[in-house]
């Protein structure tokens, strides 16, 4: 058993606290006279009540009303309403302190309990006292009433416990106008006390009960059985029971070192909960009256323990504030195989639930007896092989895990017979028959056999606080601040990822991804442990399980959410109780309640499948939710707005105003223009035209233009479409509005110089009108204007006219709408706007995932039989062994994918298919194809070089399985993945790729030790090896075509030094330039040296003093410093002095060139030369189709594609 | 007792036998178990004899008087035994066998035609005719099933292996509690790829090293070489080198089939630089091994490319 705090305040001394019946909520009676209302949940604090005068002792929420009730050292009862969180009002009446005040559960009744020795009963709707108790002899300390029954309890420092009947109460508050009472029960009545003037009795004492030798501060009644407990200042616990006509005490619980102040039995359980002043919290067995466990705190008494009417919560009242806990962790334990559930219910019983017929099976076998009463079980692991669970169960160092086989036949909860057990804080199956234990206190992880028996152990680093179950094999080794993926059987650690404090994983079905469940955030990652997204939760998170398209589903206290692998989430119910996800199928999700049993609720996943389909821009299923699915609302649109799906969003919409709006945004003008014209309002039209404008959809933009009757900018427009019939029309319609600006503009545009004389001459401006025309030549015109205003030609003097300005010619034809670049409509549009929907498909496609899925048997991966089957149809579609050489002559050769037509029947065929590259059909066996396609690729010719490097990467694929003495070993085979479950990408493990490094290393090495025939050697294996690999990604790639690179360089300047090495000595012009031209290849620094040496001393000697001090300046630049510096120094200051060069020698230090790799010449640029393929070695045209010096594989020359070494 | 009823009984027997375990087999005495199973006993007996390189034909003399009546089977003993120790030339008991008539007889003579007359099909074809004729097949006689999964592996033909294997299912149950399903499949297992599987067949015979075999050397570097290739197929390469470790402590004879593993290993971790040793190694033990015959037909096949692209070039 274990407490887990969920809430914990900080105040002064609490003396009083009260769950609210459904909602997260405790009030809680401060000494210091404030009541606080506290959600436990979110752990903040809701509100305050300081109407008390000195210290709240009680308080209670009624169990229906929106109402709560206190009590305190100022003798008064207060009611609050929790809607105006004010007092309503004050019963007084008691002479001193109140110790407790509750509700009843349906009259409308308050009992309270006072110093002032009396209980009394009050009716909260009309606040009176209706009766009060008299009896005891000193402080009452605490009063309730029955459950079920008219009775009430009390406790009382005069050392009994009494059990009070209130029926004759009831009977007179109930039936107030009943008759009268017969004579001979008035008469039987007299004798009684506490009878009122009718003769009515309120309350009678039933049971005194004497056992306590202190004063008794807690009595209570239980909920169901005819039970009382009490706690004393004797430092007991007592139980009582009683019938109809008697109580006696049944038992007492001793352990308390204190006072014990209250004690209160479990709402469900057979437990017994007391708090005392020793500052412990006690749990006791109410069947044995024995101690199960106890929590201390280190400074604060406890004064008081409240337990939620249904859940299992509890508040515990002490010096320095309440907690809330609950006792055990609630999480039935289960585990899923195939189509089963596996799970522990309230009973401790195994049960399993069958996914597919969706019941339950009977109880099959009980755990009672596994580990101590009381203890949980906290996981369970099935494995198939032997039908047998896995179970841990137990807290801390006493934690242990028991494997139990389960019985064959169901018949009920049967014992298990052979328990096989050890310590253990967690366990689980990581194949058919091994599992794993982990011990926290010791960090050890043991490796068992089903027989119990350790075969390998593992001490883990003192950083791992749990493990948690991984893929087969594997382990999830939990940290504080991280989880690792831990190979179990080689000890390794494989991948980590950083997340706080997780505490389940819930792995997807296919295996591909997992979700790390800490209390407030979910870590979604591949099966590597590389992180794909996380989210915060601020209520904790209690479960997690994937649907089969990789939605995660989990559920926090109240919620089932979801959230896809980019983020994405949302809520899908909200829960009235905790659930427990363990399936989710189609609209149905399997849960677990804390009662152990399984519910299945069922949600609408449109919206998450919705999301999931945009975001996998699976428009086909986006297509088909929105025509049959409701799925709308601001939510669902907001969505799809932000992630950029206007055009998507505008089909839930029907509201003219947001269609209009979305239609913008995704620039759909039609269906702006449709709303515009429904809405038909200025701003509408103008945002519109603006839309259009930037279109260039000028008939949309006339239309608007027309509608807001913008008459200058339709104007413009026609003039910037070159419309003269439009442009006169407006000029016509100027004329009738009066508007003689605007007429003047349109004639401007149109360049009507006749209107325009007109309009000035209308205008009375005949001057300018006279100008125009004449400056136009329109005589006739200017005459008449002339002759209007009365003045003679002669008195005008016009300016010298200029020649006639030639105006640009207007279009021949109007101008249409820019011409936009044809977009496609998108999917939706198409679909959705044309209405033009029959091809969609209207069924649900998860709908057949029952029959692709194979709910029936298939669901878990793991049962290889089944699985075996299905591929048979493949496998039968070539009958006899694959014989490479005939069979995959037709083979293209640069994809195989091309030939679907070629089933694979063993492993070797399944390479040849997969295979891309030319290693992967060597690993084959098919050297014919691996060769016609280096041939292509590379233009390798002489293959007698590569013959190790294939016969390495056939044979290290292939093992030899040892089976029946007597006849030959079976071959079997390594692949590159064994993680890999896809026959489609079966490929061959081939070598080389690890090894590339220390391959470098080893020439490097000899070329330092100068033997330089061996670092040739091995920087064409390396070539070698290269020409021959797979690599998984671009960076191994890159990376082999880097190593290719520095392989020619030094192959290239160790055959120049060789050359040298063995010319004449009387060459010394070639001499010179050979070692100069050593210097020119892309030697590593420290190599680089050696060139430079080489080609210094060398020029020194013969000399050539100019270029000797040119190296030695390159010397120096690497090497500022030590022995060879000084040396390069001092051959640099003499070389100087004198600098200049005996020998002419074909090498200039300042030009660009590449060494001819044959001739070791240089190829200056701009040259003619040709290059080999594989490693790209420059030479002169002459060698043009000879083979390659660096390489001695390829052809120079030979046409190619390139190096394809990617998987 | 559940379906057939000597399984009870001959269960750490037949355990102990198809796991190599000889020196356990003999050390049963007969009268330990009830009348029905000791003649099986003893045949499992004389067979492991003969598996140990002993000559068993003392305690097939024994039989033939203690078991009356059961000449057949001693003659079929015999000859088996006549077979290990003279090699073909004396009998000609298997050759005459037109097919088999029982679980025995089938399955020796299936690895008489493989072992001395190199007919892999011969002996499936026998295999199969047994195992078709279904009035003579007994769900305890699984045997020539595993003979016939090896059989089919050794020509890679996986699917009609793995038939077998799903063809258990229409077995009682208990058929594949059986040694010799687990054996076969955890061969499939291993053929089959993927970690899970092949791990649940490293499992198999991790376990099976549990059992005590202080007096089997033989039958613990039997099931270190089978590790072996299984951690090589999970690349685990250092634990590989363990296990090699371990092999060589137990200094059993030299095994071409472990070496030609090694070769693979050294391929895989050394970059080849013994192959050429493990190579003279392997011819020296066994000219014809797979593996062998495999390289030289890999080589010629590599001589055809060195030529053709020569022409070319």
């Amino acid at each position: 058993m274990k407490m887990l705090t969920k809430f914990e305040s900080k105040s002064s001394r609490a003396k009083g606290v009260a769950f609210h019946p459904t909602r997260p909520w405790i009030l809680v009676a401060l000494h210091s006279s404030t009541i606080q209302l506290w959600d436990y949940r979110m752990g903040t604090l809701i509100d305050r009540f300081e109407e008390h005068i000195g210290p709240v002792r009680t308080v209670n929420f009624h169990p229906t009303q929106p109402l709560f009730v206190s009590g305190g050292d100022d003798f008064t009862i207060k009611v609050w309403s929790l809607q105006s969180r004010k007092c309503i009002f004050t019963l007084n009446g008691h002479l001193d302190y109140i110790r407790t005040v509750s509700f009843h559960r349906d009259l409308p009744w308050i009992i309270s309990a006072s110093d002032d020795q009396t209980i009394r009963i009050w009716n909260w709707q009309n606040r009176q006292e209706i009766a009060c108790l008299t009896g005891h002899n000193h402080y009452v300390m605490s009063a309730e009433f029955h459950p079920t029954e008219d009775l009430i309890v009390s406790a009382s420092l005069d050392q009994t416990v009494r059990v009070w009947d209130i029926s004759g109460l009831r009977k007179k508050h109930s039936a107030p106008t009943s008759s009268m009472r017969s004579f001979e029960d008035q008469l039987q009545r007299q004798q009684l006390p506490q009878q009122d003037i009718f003769g009515n009795v309120n309350a009678i004492v039933k049971y005194v009960l004497e056992g306590h030798d202190r004063g008794v501060n807690w009595a209570t009644f239980h909920p169901t059985l005819p039970l009382i407990v009490s706690a004393g200042d004797d430092r007991l616990v007592k139980l009582w029971r009683m019938s109809e006509t008697k109580a006696w005490e049944v038992d007492t619980c001793r352990g308390h070192t204190g006072n014990v102040l209250c004690a209160v039995f479990h709402p469900n359980q057979d437990l017994i909960i007391s708090i005392a002043d020793d500052k412990t919290v006690r749990v006791w067995d109410l069947n044995k009256r024995t101690p199960v466990k106890q929590f201390r705190r280190e400074h604060d008494r406890f004064w008081l323990i409240a337990c939620h009417p249904h859940i299992n919560l509890f508040a515990a009242c002490h010096d320095s504030g309440v907690m809330v806990f609950k006792l055990e962790r609630e999480r039935p334990a289960h585990a899923i195989f195939q189509n089963r559930l596996y799970y522990v219910n309230a009973e401790k019983q195994v049960q399993f639930f069958d996914y597919q017929k969706k019941e339950s099976s009977l109880p099959m076998l009980s755990l009672k007896k596994i580990g101590k009463s009381w203890s949980v079980v906290r996981t369970l692991s099935y494995n198939q092989s032997d039908n047998s669970i896995l179970v841990t169960y137990g807290e801390g160092d006493s934690a242990s895990y028991a494997l139990i086989t389960l019985p064959k036949h169901v018949t009920g909860a049967i014992e298990p017979t052979d328990i096989r057990q050890g310590e253990g804080n967690f366990a689980c199956f990581i194949s058919r028959n091994r599992f794993v234990s982990f011990i926290k206190s010791s960090k050890t992880l043991s490796i068992k056999d089903l027989n119990n028996n350790a075969t390998k152990s593992i001490q883990l680093d003192s950083s791992v606080n749990d493990v948690l179950p991984g893929a087969p094999g594997k382990v999830l080794l939990v940290k504080s601040n991280s989880v690792i993926n831990y190979d179990v059987q080689q000890r390794k650690e494989l991948s980590e990822i950083s997340a706080n404090n997780v505490k389940y994983v819930s792995w997807s079905n296919d295996g591909q991804y997992l979700a790390l469940l800490s209390k407030h955030k979910i870590t979604i990652a591949t099966k590597d442990l590389e992180l794909i997204t996380s989210m915060h939760e601020t209520i904790r998170i209690k479960s997690a399980a994937w649907d089969n398209s990789g939605v995660l589903l989990y559920s926090t206290l109240n919620h089932i959410k979801y959230t896809l692998l980019n983020g994405d989430n949302g809520i899908i119910k909200t829960l009235g109780n905790t659930l427990y996800i363990t399936k989710v199928f189609q609209k149905e999700v399997y849960c677990l309640n804390r009662q152990g049993q399984v519910e299945v609720v069922t949600i609408d996943p449109t919206e998450y499948r919705f999301k999931k389909s945009l975001v996998n821009k699976n428009y086909n299923e986006v297509l088909r939710i929105i025509k049959n699915s409701n799925l709308v609302g601001q939510n669902i649109i907001a969505y799809l707005q932000k992630k950029g799906y206007p055009e998507v969003a505008l089909q839930f919409v029907q509201d003219p105003e947001t269609r209009f709006d979305l239609a913008l945004e995704c620039g759909n003008l039609q269906v702006a223009l449709h709303e515009a014209k429904i809405l038909n309002n200025k701003s509408v039209w103008e945002k519109l035209g603006a839309e259009a404008l930037n279109q260039g959809n000028l008939e949309i933009v006339e239309l608007i233009y027309q509608q807001l009757h913008l008459f200058d900018k339709l104007s413009f427009l026609y003039l910037i479409k070159g419309d003269h019939d439009k442009l006169e029309k407006m000029a016509t319609i100027a004329e009738h509005r009066g508007d003689f600006s605007s007429l003047i503009q349109t004639t401007l545009y149109n360049n009507d110089i006749k209107k325009r004389c007109q309009a000035y001459v209308q205008g009375q401006m005949l001057p300018l009108a006279y100008a125009l025309a004449k400056s136009n030549g329109l005589d006739d015109l200017a005459q008449e204007i002339l002759t209007q205003a009365g003045v003679e030609e002669k008195d005008v003097v016009l300016p010298e006219l200029g020649q006639q300005v030639p105006l640009s010619k207007p279009l021949e034809e109007p101008l249409q709408n820019w011409p936009l670049k044809q977009s496609s409509l998108s999917f939706f549009e198409s679909a959705l706007l044309t209405g033009n929907v029959d091809d969609i498909p209207s069924e649900d496609p998860y709908a057949d995932e029952r029959v692709q899925e194979g709910m029936g048997n298939n669901i878990n991966i793991s049962d290889p039989e089944e699985e075996e089957e299905e591929e048979d149809g493949a496998w039968d579609m070539d009958e006899d062994d694959l014989d490479i050489d005939e069979d995959i002559k037709d083979l293209k050769l640069n994809d195989a994918d091309d030939t679907p037509g070629m089933a694979a029947d063993n492993e070797i065929g399944y390479w040849l298919r997969n295979s891309k590259t030319a290693a992967g059909y060597v690993a084959a066996g098919a050297f014919d194809q691996a060769a016609s396609l280096l041939h292509k690729q590379l233009g390798i010719s002489n293959f007698e070089p590569l013959r190790k490097r294939f016969l390495e990467v056939y044979q290290a694929s292939k093992l030899y399985l040892p089976g029946i003495d007597e006849l030959p070993p079976m071959q079997t085979f390594i692949r590159a993945d064994n993680d890999e479950n896809d026959p489609l990408k079966f490929l061959p493990l081939i070598p080389g790729f690890e090894s590339l490094d220390s391959k470098l290393n080893t020439g490097f090495k000899q070329f330092k030790a100068n033997s330089l025939e061996d670092a040739i050697q091995t920087f064409k294996d390396i070539i070698y090896s290269i020409a021959v690999i797979t690599v998984e990604d671009e960076d191994q790639e890159a990376k082999c075509k880097e190593v290719l690179e520095v392989a020619r360089e030094y192959i290239l300047g160790l055959s120049i030094e060789l050359a040298r090495r063995a010319l004449d000595p009387s060459d010394v012009k070639r001499n010179l330039e050979l070692a100069s031209y050593f210097t020119r290849t892309k030697l590593q620094n420290p190599h680089k040296v050696n060139a430079l040496q080489v080609a210094m001393t060398q020029s020194f000697k013969n000399k050539n003093y100019a270029s000797a001090s040119y190296f030695a300046d390159q010397l120096l630049s690497i090497v500022p410093s030590g022995p060879r510096a000084e040396q390069a120094q001092k051959l640099k200051a003499k070389a100087d002095s004198i600098s200049s060069d005996a020998v002419e020698v074909d090498f200039d230090p300042y030009a660009e060139f590449d060494i001819c790799a044959a001739t070791f010449s240089p190829i200056y640029k701009g040259s003619p030369s040709v290059s080999e393929a594989l490693v790209g070695a420059k030479y002169k045209p002459e060698f043009q189709g000879k083979l390659c010096k660096i390489t001695g594989i390829t052809t120079i020359g030979a046409p190619a594609s390139g190096l394809r070494i990617r998987a | 007792m559940d379906s057939f009823s000597d399984s009870g009984e001959l269960y750490v027997l037949k355990n102990q036998f198809y796991t190599n375990q000889h020196q356990k087999v003999l050390s049963h005495s007969l009268e330990s178990y009830s009348k029905d199973n000791q003649l099986t006993v003893l045949t499992y007996q004389i067979r492991s004899t003969i598996a140990l390189g002993k000559d068993a034909s003392n305690i097939i003399e024994s039989g033939k008087t203690r078991f009356e009546g059961n000449e057949p089977l001693f003659q079929l003993l015999s000859a088996w035994d006549d077979l290990k120790s003279f090699g073909t030339d004396d009998s000609t008991y298997f050759d005459d066998l037109k097919r088999g008539e029982n679980e025995l007889q089938t399955v020796l003579s299936a690895l008489y035609f493989v072992k001395f007359r190199k007919d892999i099909d011969q002996a499936i074809t026998f295999l199969t005719e047994y195992i078709d004729n279904s009035s003579y097949l007994k769900f305890d006689e699984l045997e020539p099933f595993l003979v016939l999964v090896q059989l089919y592996l050794i020509k890679g033909n996986f699917k009609e292996a793995n038939k077998i294997l799903l063809n258990f299912k229409n077995f009682p149950d208990a058929a594949r509690d059986g040694i010799i399903y687990q054996v076969l499949e955890s061969w499939l297992l291993s053929l089959r790829g993927e970690s899970d599987n092949i791990n649940n067949a490293y499992y198999f015979y991790d376990e099976l090293l549990s059992s005590d075999f202080d007096n089997d050397p033989q039958g613990k570097f039997k099931i270190l070489s089978v590790l072996f290739v299984l951690t090589l197929q999970l690349r685990h390469y250092p634990e590989a080198q363990e296990l090699l470790a371990q092999i060589s402590e137990l200094s059993q004879g030299p095994d071409a089939t472990l070496i030609a593993n090694r070769i693979t290993f050294d391929y895989l971790a050394n970059g080849g630089s013994h192959v050429d040793e493990l190579l003279g190694e392997l011819k020296q033990i066994d000219q014809e091994h797979a593996m062998l015959n495999d390289y030289s037909e890999k080589n010629s096949k590599f001589d055809e490319v060195v030529a053709k692209y020569n022409v070319s070039a």
